[in-house]
């Protein structure tokens, strides 16, 4: 097993060496910041929110997972109230944990600041 | 749940075992129950997008599972691929180090996944893929059936009361061809296939129009408007894609008819029509009994065709005793739509083709595993090294599967030109309307899409993956189960590896697959030769030809210029006449049976003998009408007898000629001329009686003229003279009884051309009528043997490949038996023993799995030749000689194969030999 690594303190030196983050990466993450989901919810949220231009199926999907559970930026969660009544041992629910929601923040601020480069120099 | 889910959670379920155990236990039941909705929801928008998704899902969760088994543990970043991409490059150095087991193991496996490609693209284009439609499954044809046909048309009445009755379907649509001729103001006329349907029809199959609408129920009503709905290629080609087409009138029949609606691009319901008008079905205008339809109907969910057929006959079966008239032993014939008008014939041809690629692309895996094998034991050695050097055996899989991936990859290279270039073959050959005799006519469904797509690529990766990751576990395995340090021992002491029973028993198998496709191929190729006969006899060269149908009053068209049957006959003597007067032309005729294009089926029967079976029953024979010229243009004299001549005239006694095969099928070892033939009106007809037969005496026979469809197994026809056919005062439901059609046909005089000259000729007796299928009679030759040159050219290509992988199989286990033995053979020969005494060690030692393979490879044969039922002509699978033929060949190639090697060991220096350990 990978040594568990202590994620409580997010040092800006560790998010900012994670920068950037690949296209499903960041899909994932901002799904997951709307509130915990199971894994074909995250699909139906990604399809719902970029209207199928970010394509993500149920293999990379939990490749991807398993990455950002390792790495601490997404933790199992208990399943939302609504659904509790339905308990399904298959399916587990994640949300995005403190260091994942650094991370995606750091990201954010990137594009911003690419963003904001771009206008500058009057392209858009 | 599906069936399509039920096989893809199976499916899912075994691909999730490619990934590491760890991975499985904490993601495995989560992944399946994502995969399940996601095929769900694919499914949902259709069967298609659902297929393309498993095989994706299934394809892309291998790989997954693979390289997360690979990569073990993560590297940490964003960059997982790292240490794949590593054992990549290591594979291609490897590889390059190897060039010719490289080069071997990428041609094979690429010549046999390209065939494969070609075969399922054609497979799944024609019959796996269906109708574009939503749930396309659940449409189902009806037909009727008595004790002896399985294909009767429906009769309204039958069709009503089955509407009324059933309770399996959404609903009944009835519908029927409508051939017409299309005009418009200041345009040119065109003969147009089209279909007469009820409204419902386009809700029932679930398609929209791309433009306007379909037809509604008020236009199905008696008296109703005039409309007519148009094809996407008729829309864009005739009108120039003109959006403005909605509400103008066009002529149908010389009939005004209002444009409602435009169909989407590829719709052509029920086959390959191009425009759809009302049927307005009125049970009034039929007699019980009488009237042709088609009808289809979509079952309810849930309901199965099985279900519905025995719904179905407990409905005949309460018909049979309401309506005994018309209706005893009268049966409803249901069958999945698709499956009814492509047929079980083309769809056995389809599944031979893919079985024989299959065997192909069996062989090139046997091959390529046998490479593998042989390579294993030469690099087992250096894996034991770099093993007993602390390699983990884990990197070493690593490293075997990688290496599998880059030859995959670039088979893939190889395959997938060689499968583009037959599917583009296919759809050349095969896209010409007439090249397939499918169960309703020539024409090209219009559902038919044979490209090679994303599913068909997929498939060629998987299987070239698999295979390579078959051949690649076994050597991998031996390394792995042994312990190192032993292995090196043995291997010392031994001084070299012999060939291991493995790698015979490969070698062996891929003979007896390889002598399984020779065989099969070899059939084919008699069935080549004989189609390449059947055009012998008659000179087709320069002659040019077109239809020409004259208006039809059921049409609602009026048939002021051609009204009765005389008027008929002197238009088309007419148009012979005023052909030969034309300048470019040397002579012309017309008939309504030509060669190599479809006609029809007549009953008759011979004058003094009592019918088949004691009944009414005559026998059924090719029929055509021809003029006095038609023999003439195509340099045809008769065997025996006279040919028609001008004197065959209406009042002059009635007269037949019959073809080859008639004379030698009814009047074996005599002569049928002076014979009579009973031409009766067809059975279940109104008014159909014994005063319509003629009788007409039998005045010559003629050679076989290609009125059959190439390979029919009864081609045995007759023809009438022009000026005598057709039957007055009768209402015909056949057009070709009334001179309504025919082929004119016309041979130009050097420099002339054929059809300038036909469209002269008719627009001058015969203003505003189109003609329809111009084309050279050569052309139509070509056409009408093309599905036998394309079966037959496919299996000659599945030979060839064959043969050539089991030579490459032989020589490389052959040339590494002698590599490894150069030690003992330098022996032999320093001890003095002589080049022959050598070559004969070294083929003794192949010849075991050579006559193995060969044996195993004949009852192959045999078992394939039963059981993917050819459709052959003039040859017989497991025809003996053909086996051997098979054998003899690959027996002489296999023995050259192994000499060219074994040759070379005789020349072996013993000093060298020795220096060489």
């Amino acid at each position: 097993m990978t040594p568990r690594r202590d994620h409580s303190v997010p040092g800006s030196a560790q998010v900012e060496s994670a920068l950037p983050l690949s296209p499903p990466v960041f899909e994932i993450l901002v799904s997951l910041a709307t509130g915990p989901l199971h894994g074909y919810g995250i699909l139906l949220d990604l399809r719902e929110r970029t209207q199928g231009r970010v394509r993500l199926e149920t293999g990379p999907l939990y490749r991807h997972l398993k990455r950002l559970l390792e790495d601490g930026w997404v933790e199992e969660a208990d399943p939302p109230a609504e659904d509790e009544g339905e308990v399904d041992e298959r399916r587990r629910y994640y949300r995005i944990s403190a260091l994942g929601a650094a991370v995606l923040a750091a990201e954010t601020r990137r594009l911003q600041a690419s963003l904001a480069r771009v206008r500058e120099a009057g392209v858009l | 749940m599906t069936w399509l889910e039920r096989v893809g959670s199976h499916l899912y379920r075994w691909v999730l075992r490619a990934y590491p155990r760890s991975f499985q236990a904490s993601f495995g039941g989560e992944m399946l129950e994502t995969f399940r909705r996601e095929l769900a929801d694919h499914r949902a928008r259709g069967a298609f997008p659902a297929v393309l998704y498993l095989l994706r899902a299934l394809g892309g969760g291998i790989l997954l599972g693979l390289q997360e088994r690979l990569e073990g543990r993560r590297t940490g970043g964003g960059g997982g691929h790292d240490s794949f991409l590593r054992d990549l490059r290591w594979a291609v150095r490897s590889l390059a180090r190897d060039p010719r087991f490289a080069f071997t193991a990428v041609l094979a496996l690429g010549l046999g996944i390209g065939l494969t490609g070609a075969a399922f693209s054609i497979t799944w284009g024609t019959l796996l893929r269906g109708l574009p439609f939503p749930d396309a499954e659940e449409l189902v044809h009806f037909a009727r059936g008595n004790e002896e046909f399985n294909s009767l048309a429906v009769t309204p009445h039958d069709y009503v009361a089955w509407s009324e009755m059933q309770r399996s379907f959404t609903g009944l649509a009835a519908y029927t061809e409508a051939i017409v001729n299309l005009n418009e103001s200041g345009g040119f006329p065109a003969r147009v296939e089209g279909a007469a349907l009820e409204s419902g029809a386009f809700s029932l199959l679930g398609v929209a129009p791309a433009l306007g609408r379909t037809l509604l129920p008020e236009d199905d009503l008696p008296g109703g408007p005039d409309v007519v709905v148009l094809s996407h290629a008729l829309w864009s080609g005739r009108y120039g894609g003109d959006p403005g087409i909605l509400g103008r009138e066009i002529l149908l029949n010389d009939r005004p008819h209002t444009v409602v609606g435009v169909m989407p691009r590829g719709f052509g319901f029920p086959l390959a029509e191009e425009l759809w008008i009302p049927l307005r079905l009125d049970l009034r205008d039929h007699v019980p009994g009488t009237g042709r339809l088609d009808a289809f109907g979509r079952l309810r969910p849930g309901i199965t065709l099985e279900a519905a057929r025995s719904e179905f006959q407990g409905i005949s079966q309460e018909l049979a005793r309401s309506r005994p008239g018309t209706n005893a032993g009268i049966r409803a014939i249901l069958e999945s739509y698709t499956r009814e008008y492509v047929g079980d014939d083309f769809a056995s041809v389809v599944w031979a083709l893919l079985g024989g690629a299959t065997l192909v692309l069996l062989v090139a895996c046997l091959n390529v595993a046998n490479l593998m094998l042989v390579r294993g034991v030469r690099r087992a050695r250096e894996m034991a090294i770099r093993i007993s050097l602390g390699a983990g055996r884990r990197r070493l899989l690593r490293l075997i599967v990688a290496e599998g991936v880059v030859l995959a990859a670039l088979a893939a290279v190889v395959g997938t030109p060689l499968a583009a270039a037959g599917v583009r073959w296919f759809a050349g050959t095969g896209g010409e309307p007439g090249t397939f005799q499918l169960a309703h006519g020539g024409s090209v469904p219009f559902w038919w899409d044979v490209t090679l797509d994303g599913t068909t690529l997929a498939f060629i990766l998987l299987a070239a993956l698999l295979t390579l990751l078959a051949a690649g576990v076994v050597p991998a395995l031996r390394v792995w189960r042994t312990d190192p340090n032993t292995f090196l021992r043995d291997q010392t002491r031994k001084g070299s590896a012999r060939t291991s029973p493995l790698t015979h028993a490969v070698v062996a198998g891929e003979l007896a697959v390889a002598l399984a496709v020779l065989s099969v191929a070899g059939v084919m190729a008699q069935s080549l030769l004989q189609v390449t006969r059947v055009d012998q006899g008659i000179r087709t060269q320069g002659i040019t030809l077109a239809r020409l149908a004259l208006p039809d009053a059921r049409l609602g068209v009026s048939e002021a210029d051609f009204p009765d049957l005389e008027s008929r006959r002197l238009l088309w003597e007419g148009l012979v006449t005023r052909l030969e007067s034309l300048p470019g032309v040397q002579n012309a005729s017309v008939a309504t049976a030509v060669p190599f294009l479809r006609t029809f089926r007549e009953e008759v029967r011979i004058a003094g003998r009592p019918p088949a079976g004691g009944g009414e029953e005559g026998v059924q024979a090719w029929f055509g009408v021809a003029d006095p010229g038609f023999f003439h243009l195509l340099g045809v004299a008769a065997l025996e007898g006279r040919l028609l001549g001008p004197d065959d005239r209406l009042g002059a006694e009635p007269v037949v000629v019959v073809n080859r095969s008639f004379a030698l099928r009814h009047f074996p070892g005599g002569s049928p001329v002076g014979e009579s033939l009973i031409l009766r009106s067809s059975a279940g007809e109104v008014g159909a009686g014994s005063s319509d037969e003629v009788v007409a005496r039998i005045v010559g026979v003629v050679p076989d003229l290609a009125m059959a469809p190439v390979g029919d197994e009864d081609p045995s026809g007759f023809y009438r003279p022009l000026a005598q056919a057709g039957r007055p005062n009768r209402t015909g439901i056949f057009d070709r009884r009334e001179l309504r059609y025919a082929w004119v046909m016309v041979r130009p005089a050097p420099g002339g051309d054929g059809a300038d000259a036909l469209r002269t000729a008719v627009s001058a007796l015969a203003p505003g009528l189109p003609l329809s299928g111009l084309q050279t009679l050569d052309r139509a030759a070509r056409t009408a043997t093309g599905q036998y040159r394309l079966y037959g050219t496919f299996y000659l290509v599945f030979g060839a490949a064959a043969l050539f992988l089991a030579i490459l199989g032989l020589y490389g286990v052959v040339a590494y038996a002698v590599g490894n033995r150069t030690h003992e053979v330098g022996i032999r020969i320093a001890l003095g023993a002589g080049r022959r005494r050598v070559l004969g060690t070294v083929l003794r030692g192949v010849a075991g799995p050579v006559a193995a393979g060969l044996g195993a490879g004949l009852l192959l044969s045999l078992w394939v030749g039963d059981t993917l039922e050819l459709v052959v002509l003039g040859a017989q699978a497991g025809d003996p000689m053909v086996l051997a033929g098979a054998v003899v060949l690959l027996a002489l190639t296999a023995a050259v194969a192994a000499l060219v090697p074994a040759h070379r060991a005789t020349r072996i220096d013993p000093g060298q030999a020795f220096r060489a350990e």
